[in-house]
């Protein structure tokens, strides 16, 4: 499923990360890579706040939406 | 000297790091051609070091690819400048990621050190973080410091000046090594230097790498074959799979409980409550910097009498003519009310005949008059130079305190949280969460608004914010417009407090109009994606909330002894000297026959559209000279028409006698209003555009926005009020221009997305 349609306070896995290559590079520098493990804070229609090592990251929904995760 | 650069995440203590070390030989410099700052400074402990070591503080960045300016400036900096030593900053609190960007620092052909920041952070968390692990695995020094308690700076400093006399090849943990010795093997035959890292950014289809070393770069592409575009993505995989155990094994008891930041988030980033906090903390922000009737109590029915009358009182002048001042009248409360904080102290520190400047001004005036200065050098000096100066300087301790207040939400985290809540709803006028900051702030001063826009993510959304700053009706503005409201309030009997409000609603519903044509048209550019690191909510310092706040008042103060020392040097010679019983001299300040009442006069024709040109009875010039004047600095708007009014009409006339005697309109005073509130703000403003905007281009691009904005919107304010029937020729042409700006928008959507494809 989308990130930005994820259930709040769930342990999630990515599966993949699609967009620009640098964008993709970024999120990787922050700590999203295939397989990194996260959890939403809180989901606003899209706009999440995510949990991720132990930085939080907030994103918008263009952005969240190129996020594939599955539930753990 | 051995040379030492700062590298590190945003957030991870870094530059108070470098203040620790450097202490208040600290420098702040801008570097040409770069937005964003570097800063250097000495080394200011060097009990046992024989060596002078100089720190270098490179921006905040999450990895070496180019992805933000910070990240390519900070990459060239440790290429091309080849610092002795790079300390990699360490977020002890967040290891993992942190570490990210070490293992790509590790993989140049620099000594490095490891510095493990908040350390004291870690061991409140009940945390501990095993340095010989991380030590033994990465190959370099690791130590622990805590800059904000000033813990192991020593050692870290003396680990420096060991590193510095050493050398390093670079060195990577990627588990790919068929790939990375053909891509090192390539590279290093050149006799590359920092061969490594240009290999891996090569493998990473790094797009800097494919600019500079083009050649190398196909090389390498060429000898992954089919592989291409996985490698990239596994490299980044690969980081962390060599981190993650090793972060596991360094560091001990890992709880998992949700913190008490996130339990704050809950409320401040909540769906419902985090718009309604977040405009009640402002709200009580500028209530207590600005506000002159604290907590509203005038309003509510209580009464204040004539207000505090200050302690002093000063006699100026010789002879029959002494004037006497109080320059402290309504320090503490005035017949309106009380003073907030800042209020005290913007009275504190006053202008040209209040406060501590005023009695400091007036001084100079005695003095002058007891030596028997010529007239026009007492003019000079009180009237020109201090007038000017002192008017400026006395809103720095005001701005400062908003600063102040500002500094805590950034150093606090609240303002990273802000952004977030407000980007759902500035997206769609086409700029990001982070640009709501700098508008507000324009309500306040237009200046430190504008020097916040720095904050923003790209050139394009800087151009847009800082064009729409303006239009937020700023204090000295507010001033004028009560001026003027009395007087609309006088001819047309229109209530002045809906007149206020009114002219404050326009301006934020032009500046919003205004960004989303600008998106739309010339400041085109896809919204960048909005992702941001939201800190721990932490307790900000003193030490570096002062740091901060004195960092931007400096720039304030510098602004008033150029920018405004020059422009009211020259409107005073313009306004005090002319042709009196033909012959030039000095005449009474700014009567018939001053320069300044000739240009007024000339220029007055300009004003013909907006209804307070040569239309009028008299006075026409004094309009044109008073909006002239307010380029310069909005506070001489007012000051300038009561001035004005009393040559023109006769003495004791205020504005209120100066409008009904010239006979303007209800249409043209209108006009004039909003003529003065949208056009360009002030000098001090537009140098503070210029530093912040990117080229010469833009910035006269802006002024010219500026200008044709105002002259456009009052002509259209005169004639829809006087002439009526012109509203339905606006609202036609207003839905012309939309339906133009939207098929335009269509347009260029289109071939955007055909370049898209294309590429």
């Amino acid at each position: 499923m989308k990130l930005s349609e994820a259930p709040i306070n769930v342990e999630l896995s990515i599966e993949q990360i699609k967009g620009k290559a640098s964008v993709v590079k970024h999120l990787a520098a922050l700590g999203l890579t295939k397989g990194s493990e996260i959890a939403l804070l809180s989901n606003q229609h899209g706009a999440v706040v995510l949990v991720v090592k132990e930085s939080r990251l907030a994103m918008d929904k263009t952005m969240s939406s190129n996020i594939e995760v599955k539930q753990k | 000297m051995i040379k030492v650069a700062l590298a590190g995440n945003p957030n991870c203590g870094k530059t108070t790091l470098f203040n620790a070390l450097t202490g208040s030989t600290a420098y702040v410099g801008n570097w040409p051609g770069v937005t964003v700052e570097k800063r250097s400074g000495v080394y200011r402990g060097k009990k046992s070091i024989d060596e002078e070591i100089e720190i270098i503080d490179l921006p905040g960045i999450y990895s070496l690819s180019p992805f933000t300016p910070e990240e390519i400036i900070s990459r060239n900096y440790i290429i091309n400048e080849k610092p002795d030593v790079v300390i990699s900053v360490v977020d002890g609190t967040n290891l993992e990621r942190n570490l990210y960007l070490t293992t790509q620092v590790l993989e140049m052909d620099v000594p490095v050190i490891i510095a493990i920041n908040m350390i004291d952070a870690v061991k409140e968390k009940h945390e501990s973080i095993d340095f010989e692990i991380l030590e033994k695995e990465l190959g370099v020094p690791v130590l622990p410091v805590s800059a904000l308690k000033n813990e192991g700076l020593g050692e870290l400093m003396k680990a420096v000046a060991k590193e510095a006399k050493a050398r390093r090849n670079g060195k990577t943990f990627i588990d790919m090594e068929k790939e990375i010795d053909v891509a090192f093997g390539l590279y290093k035959n050149e006799g590359k230097e920092n061969a490594l890292f240009h290999a891996m950014k090569a493998l990473e289809n790094d797009s800097l790498e494919k600019e500079e070393n083009p050649d190398l770069y196909q090389k390498v592409q060429d000898s992954m074959g089919e592989n291409k575009s996985n490698c990239a993505h596994e490299i980044d995989e690969k980081r962390y799979s060599f981190l993650s155990p090793l972060c596991q094994r360094a560091k001990a008891s890992k709880n998992k409980k949700r913190s008490l930041s996130d339990r704050i988030d809950k409320v401040l980033t909540h769906r419902w409550w985090a718009l309604p906090i977040m405009a009640l903390v402002l709200f009580a922000i500028f209530h207590l910097v600005f506000a002159s009737d604290l907590f509203y109590l005038n309003a509510f029915g209580v009464n204040f009498g004539e207000g505090y009358q200050g302690f002093i009182e000063l006699n100026v002048g010789l002879g029959s003519e002494i004037e006497t001042y109080r320059p402290f009248a309504g320090l503490f409360w005035s017949d309106g009310g009380i003073n907030s904080p800042g209020e005290i102290l913007h009275v504190l520190a006053g202008d040209n005949e209040t406060g501590i400047l005023g009695c400091a001004c007036l001084g100079i005036k005695q003095l002058l008059l007891i030596w028997g200065a010529p007239e026009w050098v007492v003019g000079f000096f009180y009237d020109g130079v201090l007038s000017g100066v002192a008017a400026v300087l006395g809103f720095v301790p005001q701005i400062m305190l908003l600063f102040f207040f500002f500094s805590l939400m950034e150093d606090s985290g609240y303002m990273a949280r802000i952004s977030f809540v407000l980007d759902r709803i500035f997206h769609r006028l086409g700029v990001s969460g982070r640009a709501f900051l700098p508008m507000i702030m324009g309500f306040g001063c237009g200046v430190p608004a504008m020097m916040n826009t720095r904050t923003l993510g790209s050139d394009k959304e800087r151009t847009k914010t800082i064009r729409v700053i303006p239009f937020f009706t700023c204090g000295a503005k507010a001033e004028f417009l009560v001026t003027v409201a009395a007087a609309v309030a006088g001819v047309a009997s229109f209530d002045a407090g809906a007149f206020t409000f009114l002219i404050y609603l326009l301006g934020v519903l032009v500046a919003f109009f205004s960004v989303v044509i600008m998106s739309k048209t010339s400041q085109r550019e896809k919204t960048p994606p909005f992702i941001i690191e939201l800190p721990s909510y932490h307790r900000p310092s003193l030490r570096s909330l002062l740091i901060h706040v004195w960092d931007r008042g400096k720039h304030f103060i510098e602004k008033a002894f150029t920018i405004i020392l020059f422009s009211t040097v020259i409107i005073w010679f313009l306004a005090s000297f002319g042709w009196a019983g033909g012959q030039f001299g000095m005449v009474e300040s700014g009567a018939e026959g001053s320069i300044l009442y000739y240009i007024g006069t000339g220029l007055s024709y300009l004003f013909y559209p907006l209804g307070f040109g040569p239309q009028l009875a008299h006075g026409s010039w004094a309009f044109a000279v008073a909006s002239i004047q307010g380029i310069v600095a909005k506070e001489n708007v007012t000051a300038s028409l009561e001035t004005l009014s009393a040559n023109i009409v006769g003495p004791g006339a205020s504005f209120e006698d100066l409008v009904s005697y010239s006979g303007i309109s209800v249409g043209g005073l209108t006009a004039f209003t909003v003529f003065n509130m949208l056009t360009i703000p002030c000098f001090a403003s537009i140098g503070t555009a210029k530093a912040e905007l990117k080229d010469r281009k833009t910035l006269w691009s802006t002024i010219a926005f500026w200008l044709i904005t105002s002259y456009v919107l009052g002509s259209l304010t005169f004639l829809m009020i006087e002439f009526i029937w012109p509203i339905a020729v606006v609202v036609v042409s207003l839905l012309l221009c939309g339906i133009g700006i939207y098929l335009y928008d269509r347009n260029m959507k289109e071939k955007e997305i055909e370049k898209e494809e294309v590429y």
